[in-house]
């Protein structure tokens, strides 16, 4: 009720709240002072001018974004440059409200170039093709780059189970809708088809993938449309349990969606009939009229072309201390793509590539003025729907331990709330707006 | 209509985050202890959604009282239920010494203060503004919503709407037992209906 009195109010308020928010910014003078972060060495600063350090960002969502901007916030003389194939950044985070019409897709869409006209970022829609380490070198469609540091966050790729015969060109029918954009849009129109009757089945990614809580959130959404339509879902896990806020989800399975939600966990696809709608598992056999298979995944096809995998491995692996790469110097990987198991405690989440963004940028601004990097140090929020109405999160801090090499939980500091609410509702969609002016804006 | 409106809401935000600069003398420790926070509460602590307050250019002993009355306290062992109500910033909270709590308070008190660009009702401001309960509200936040004279009141002038409207509500129900709540106990004179015209009032100040 109360948004949508605030949203018709929007129209004949705006002028007047942008004017006033200038005034209220007046005080505060734009080029005058020096860059704070390195206050205390302005000698360095001025030399980092002159010598013009580089920093290139392949990759511009969570993490690469956030990179860029706090870079230009720490020291504008630094010269930034964010490279990413497409023009606008999708929001994964809250892409499933999109699909339930929750949010409108404009709301998650994100130009690049709107950032880097922000901050004086030098934006370059291009393919990023390869890497010469030596010569510290970024090769892409839009010719090379040099670096002097070199920050890789191309988030994930799926990793595709060939019995399965579920590939690229099979999405345009069966859209995983697990990185944002196009497949968003249209696993959004088939939510909007679903008829009395109709059977959705639902088969989440196996560990690890992007968004520990994200599957099930989308369970519960796919429940919440079940139940208004009178149709039924079936949720195909391969992990053994639900992998995050486990006893938020199952409260809302058994209870919000007990009569139409069948979980269904430690369940193995062996094959997919596509044309009888039939997915075939270890634990029998399911037909759908809508199916959501969310395939397994690796890291962003880009660090496999930079050669920042390691032999055998799906992520990348990086030093927990600093986010660089094993295999390459001056080369740092953050968000989803990192090999993170062996590494951190930390989530594949929107809120840890913008927190670990932040430490790269204020550790490479450290290390130009002549400084020891710091250890990372950063939280994690995430919130999620268990129904239009109700929300819940979770929240960790963590800190690097130099006595395990691993970024852990610091002090205990990590829970989940008693009970989905209205307020986590509403503080989630306030969260979700922030973030993405935060990392993006 | 929701696309349009969302485009002019970012609109206005690019006006007032790419104006969301660094000052001078940062005290770097509590930039560092506190800079994730900016995911929630906005670029240096400029919220621009309506739930999650604005923390940006507080006043500093607001901000730390705030955080050490949302922290769970150990007694003989066992978890104690902090004096301030909170959802998740307990969790967070437990994570942080005094000190470091101090250095946040200390940094996110001194980033300026960017009033709320949130589009919010007009009718509930006009009612706010003409409430009789104005003056109790004014006579120890200012007039203008920034009482400079003391720093442990918190500033309100602009802040965001629904945050402002629910610590009321807080201290109405007994939810911030907190060593000032007492110079609150006033709002539990007051409806639910006008504390939310007020607090729609005192977001609309600059």
């Amino acid at each position: 009720m109360k948004k949508i009195s605030r949203r018709s109010f929007v129209k004949t308020t705006a002028v007047t709240a942008a004017s006033l928010s200038l005034f209220g910014l007046a005080g505060c003078k734009k080029t005058e002072q020096k860059p704070a972060a390195t206050q205390d060495a302005a000698a360095p600063v001025a030399e980092s001018a002159k010598t013009g350090h580089t920093v290139v960002i392949a990759g511009g969502g969570y993490g690469g974004a956030t990179t860029a901007k706090y870079l230009k916030i720490l020291n504008p003389a630094i010269n930034v440059i964010l490279v990413d194939r497409n023009a606008e950044h999708v929001s994964c985070a809250m892409s499933n409200e999109v699909i339930f019409g929750l949010r409108d897709m404009s709301e998650i869409t994100m130009p690049l170039k709107r950032l880097a006209d922000n901050h004086g970022i030098d934006f370059r829609q291009a393919e990023v093709t390869g890497l010469d380490k030596e010569k510290k070198v970024l090769k892409t469609s839009a010719g090379d780059i040099s670096y002097d540091k070199l920050v890789v966050s191309p988030g994930i790729s799926m990793d595709y189970d060939p019995a399965l015969n579920f590939t690229e060109d099979k999405q345009a029918k069966y859209p995983h809708a697990w990185i944002a954009g196009k497949q968003t849009e249209q696993l959004r129109d088939m939510v909007s088809q679903i008829k009395a009757g109709d059977t959705v089945i639902f088969r989440t990614p196996l560990a690890l993938y992007r968004c520990p809580p994200g599957p099930y959130e989308r369970a519960c959404l796919f429940g919440n449309a079940a139940l208004k339509k009178g149709a039924k879902v079936i949720v195909l896990d391969p992990n053994p349990q639900i992998m995050s806020k486990k006893p938020l989800f199952e409260k809302a399975f058994n209870t919000t969606y007990k009569d139409v939600l069948t979980y269904i966990p430690s369940v193995n696809v062996t094959a997919i009939d596509y044309d009888k709608k039939i997915v075939k598992t270890d634990k029998g056999d399911f037909q759908g009229t809508l199916i959501n298979f969310v395939p397994n995944q690796k890291a962003g096809e880009l660090v496999f072309t930079l050669g920042l995998v390691e032999e055998g491995k799906k992520w990348a692996s990086v030093d927990p201390k600093t986010f660089e790469s094993t295999l390459a110097k001056d080369v740092y990987v953050i968000g989803d793509a990192i090999d993170s198991a062996p590494v951190t405690e930390m989530p594949k989440s929107g809120t840890i590539a913008n927190a670990t963004g932040k430490v790269v940028a204020e550790n490479l601004v450290r290390i130009f003025a002549g400084k020891e990097p710091l250890v990372p140090f950063v939280g994690n929020t995430c919130y999620s729907l268990v129904s239009e109405t109700e929300g819940i999160w979770i929240a960790t801090l963590y800190e690097y331990s130099a006595e395990k090499n691993k970024i852990v939980t610091r002090n205990g500091a990590n829970g989940i709330p008693e009970a989905a609410s209205v307020e986590n509702k509403v503080n989630g969609h306030s969260w979700g707006n922030n973030i993405l002016i935060d990392t993006f804006m | 209509m929701r696309k349009s409106i969302m485009i002019l809401t970012l609109s206005l935000l690019t006006i007032t985050t790419t104006a969301t600069i660094v000052m001078a003398q940062e005290n770097e420790e509590g930039r560092r202890f506190g800079n994730f926070c900016s995911s929630c509460h906005g670029t240096a602590g400029a919220a621009v959604s309506d739930a999650i307050p604005s923390i940006g250019g507080q006043h500093k002993d607001f901000l730390k009282n705030s955080m050490m009355d949302m922290k769970p306290i150990v007694v003989d062992g066992k978890e104690q239920a902090p004096k301030r109500y909170s959802t998740l910033m307990k969790i967070f909270l437990k994570g942080y010494s005094e000190a470091e709590i101090e250095a946040m308070a200390d940094w996110y008190s001194s980033r300026p203060w960017v009033p709320t660009s949130y589009p919010l009702n007009q009718d509930l401001v006009a009612k706010g503004k003409a409430s009789t309960q104005l003056e109790t509200c004014t006579s120890c936040h200012g007039a203008n919503g920034n009482n400079v004279e003391d720093a442990g009141i918190p500033r309100i002038g602009g802040q965001v709407p629904t945050y402002l409207y629910n610590a009321l509500l807080e201290y109405k129900n007994d939810k911030r037992m907190t060593e000032r709540a007492s110079e609150m106990e006033l709002v539990k004179e007051i409806s639910d209906e006008e504390l939310k015209a007020l607090a729609e009032y005192f977001s609309s100040l600059k």
